[in-house]
């Protein structure tokens, strides 16, 4: 039996003050818009079922010991409000900025807070997948990096998805804080909606590594706000679609404070019957001087059936800034076929060969090797099998 | 052993005919040179050979090992034994050097190559040919100099071991050092069951590698043939000179 967004709440044991918030947003999203090209993933509200919460630090031992929490979101809203009252859906993902997000803060199913303490560096990726329950339709990440810390974060999706998917993710970095974020999407779901919206304060660098190799429609989205000076960030991201897929990446990087840098970097196939959108912005705000603002884009399409679309968008309102973007769609390289058909390489397996050589360029910069196998795997299973 | 009858071929882009009935026979063993002025087809004819898509074949046939080419796909003729080294080999991002090599002598031998078995006969190749050790992870002549280009393919070459090799140009664009290089490794190709077409501009690589026969190509034709020296003597006359003496009506591009 599905239940209301306050019984959901209260079965959680959540602090009043999120209950509140939900309920509001709740009753909010009927007056909000679904913006047009987000109509496809306004999923309907999940049924919500009770669920048992763990209120420890789920952080290994090593990381708790230098102070890191690791923690379902729902627990850690009772034991750190302050952390979480002000950024949760606040800063990065406003949820008052259109009704599917209200939606998603009011059925929230599956949520986790992971905290990085002042100065504190970790080598290894941490690995974040388990924090969020992958059966579950509507499901949050929220990371805060404090200032001077450094670390790396992978996220993966798992086997079992729910029909329709989405995987809301907010990282707020503090002042010189370093933060690598390893995204591999593949989920089975019909429908797959990721978001990643960072918020960077005063030097600040964030790089995030985006594998979009969902089987189903997808739509990428991701916002990075430069809000502190000498701020920097860049997005790596490679796609694959195929058979009937739709796919729409929509990547923006704003500059809003001098000597901020922001670099997006996408590389896609596009196979079969399939459709992959690339639309990038770099904004540079008035006050961004000294700043630059630059994207790359390529999608290679493999069938005649198969469609590929850039819209590279700059805005400049600065003038004092470095900017320019490059963007390309083609097929594979004839010369290139015929180059490896004279050593005795099979057309197919030719063609196989410069399709992973077109992503792997981009791939091998994804610092984590398991990452780099799972996708590089996916890819040869969709497209040489 | 090659042989190539009558063979007509015109460029498909611009339908012109560039090799206009020439015939020639290279038999196992023997290392042949295709000499000729800009612009008379011998990059046409190499191309040929191996099935660029560039060209056709509008009249005449290449054999090779009593096989017919002529509609034989391009890595068909790779696994028969043919191999072309490239006047400008192609740059690919994203295949390491190491990958494709390996790649392409799995494609090419019977069985496949074991890891071990590779990297060893690399390795010897490698120092043979006096390649520095980071050219393996670098892409596929990627950022390669003209000159590492050049002696990749008579990598690949020693790597796959063909039994014809036709190469293109290999010594344009080459210091004397790495022409040295680029020659012993085809010397080293050297054996009853290897043959070799050289095209080339200079006689400056028949110091080096020693051939067997020489021919003239002029108008899309194999004009003249000879022995070594036939080049010495196209060096000191020059090819207008060859022509008037043979009494061929055909105008050089650089005249």
């Amino acid at each position: 039996m599905s239940m209301s967004v306050q019984e959901f709440a209260l079965s959680h044991n959540e602090p009043q003050w999120l209950t509140v918030k939900r309920i509001v947003a709740n009753d909010m999203k009927n007056t909000m818009r679904v913006p047009a090209p987000l109509r496809k993933f306004h999923f309907e509200s999940p049924e919500l079922n009770p669920r048992s919460i763990d209120t420890q630090n789920l952080a290994p031992k090593n990381l708790q010991d230098l102070g890191i929490i690791m923690m379902d979101l729902f627990a850690a809203a009772n034991e750190f409000p302050e952390l979480i009252q002000e950024n949760l859906m606040e800063k990065a993902i406003y949820w008052r900025d259109n009704a599917l997000n209200a939606n998603h803060l009011a059925y929230l199913q599956s949520g986790g807070f992971v905290f990085i303490p002042k100065d504190v560096c970790v080598d290894e990726s941490i690995d974040i997948s388990d924090l969020v329950d992958h059966n579950m339709q509507e499901k949050h990440l929220l990371i805060i990096a404090a200032s001077g810390s450094e670390v790396s974060f992978t996220y993966k999706d798992s086997k079992q998805q729910p029909k329709n998917d989405r995987l809301m993710i907010e990282v707020l970095l503090g002042d010189h804080a370093n933060v690598s974020f390893y995204d591999a999407a593949m989920t089975n779901s019909e429908k797959s909606h990721r978001v990643l919206n960072a918020y960077l304060a005063q030097n600040a660098n964030l790089k995030t590594y985006v594998g979009l190799f969902n089987h189903g429609d997808s739509r990428y989205y991701s916002n990075i706000d430069l809000d502190g000076m000498g701020s920097s960030a860049r997005i790596n991201l490679v796609s694959l679609s195929d058979q009937n897929q739709n796919q729409v990446v929509q990547t923006k990087i704003i500059n809003k404070s001098p000597n901020t840098s922001g670099l997006i970097s996408q590389r896609g196939i596009v196979a079969d019957k399939s459709k992959t959108v690339y639309d990038t912005t770099g904004q540079i705000k008035l006050e961004a001087s000294d700043s630059d603002s630059d994207q790359i884009s390529r999608l290679l399409t493999l069938s005649p059936e198969s469609k590929g679309k850039i819209d590279p968008i700059l805005l400049i309102d600065n003038h004092d800034v470095v900017a320019g973007h490059a963007a390309s769609v083609g097929k594979v390289n004839p010369e290139q076929l015929y180059y490896l058909k004279t050593r005795g390489i099979d057309a197919k397996t030719a063609r196989f060969l410069l399709t992973r050589g077109f992503l792997t360029p981009l791939i091998e910069k994804f610092p984590d090797k398991s990452v780099q196998e799972h996708l590089l795997n996916n890819l040869e299973e969709r497209i040489h099998g | 052993m090659l042989k190539i009858e009558n063979l007509h071929v015109k460029i498909n882009e611009t339908d012109e005919e560039v090799i206009k009935g020439l015939n020639l026979t290279i038999p196992d063993g023997e290392v042949h040179v295709i000499m000729g002025p800009n612009g008379t087809g011998k990059s046409t004819l190499s191309q040929t050979i191996m099935g660029s898509p560039k060209y056709s074949i509008t009249e005449g046939t290449i054999s090779f090992d009593g096989k017919e080419l002529n509609n034989m796909a391009t890595d068909e003729r790779a696994r028969l034994g043919l191999f072309i080294g490239m006047q400008y080999p192609t740059e690919i991002s994203g295949i390491k050097n190491v990958d494709f090599i390996h790649a392409a002598m799995n494609a090419v031998a019977d069985k496949p190559v074991s890891v071990l078995d590779f990297m060893k006969r690399l390795d010897y190749v490698m120092n043979f040919l006096d390649i520095d050790e980071s050219y393996t992870d670098r892409y596929l002549n990627e950022g390669f100099s003209g000159g590492e280009k050049k002696r990749n393919e008579i990598l690949q070459m020693m790597m796959i071991q063909p039994n014809l090799a036709i190469l293109d140009e290999i010594d344009s664009g080459l210091d004397i050092d790495a022409l040295k290089v680029v020659s012993k490794g085809i010397n080293h190709m050297r054996d009853n069951h290897f043959s070799s077409l050289i095209i080339t501009h200079y006689n400056r690589i028949l110091r080096y590698v020693k051939p067997d026969v020489v021919h003239v190509m002029m108008g899309g034709r194999v004009v003249t043939s000879g022995d070594y020296h036939l080049a010495e003597q196209l060096e000191q006359n020059g090819y207008a000179q060859l022509r008037d003496q043979l009494g061929i009506d055909v105008k050089l591009v650089d005249e």
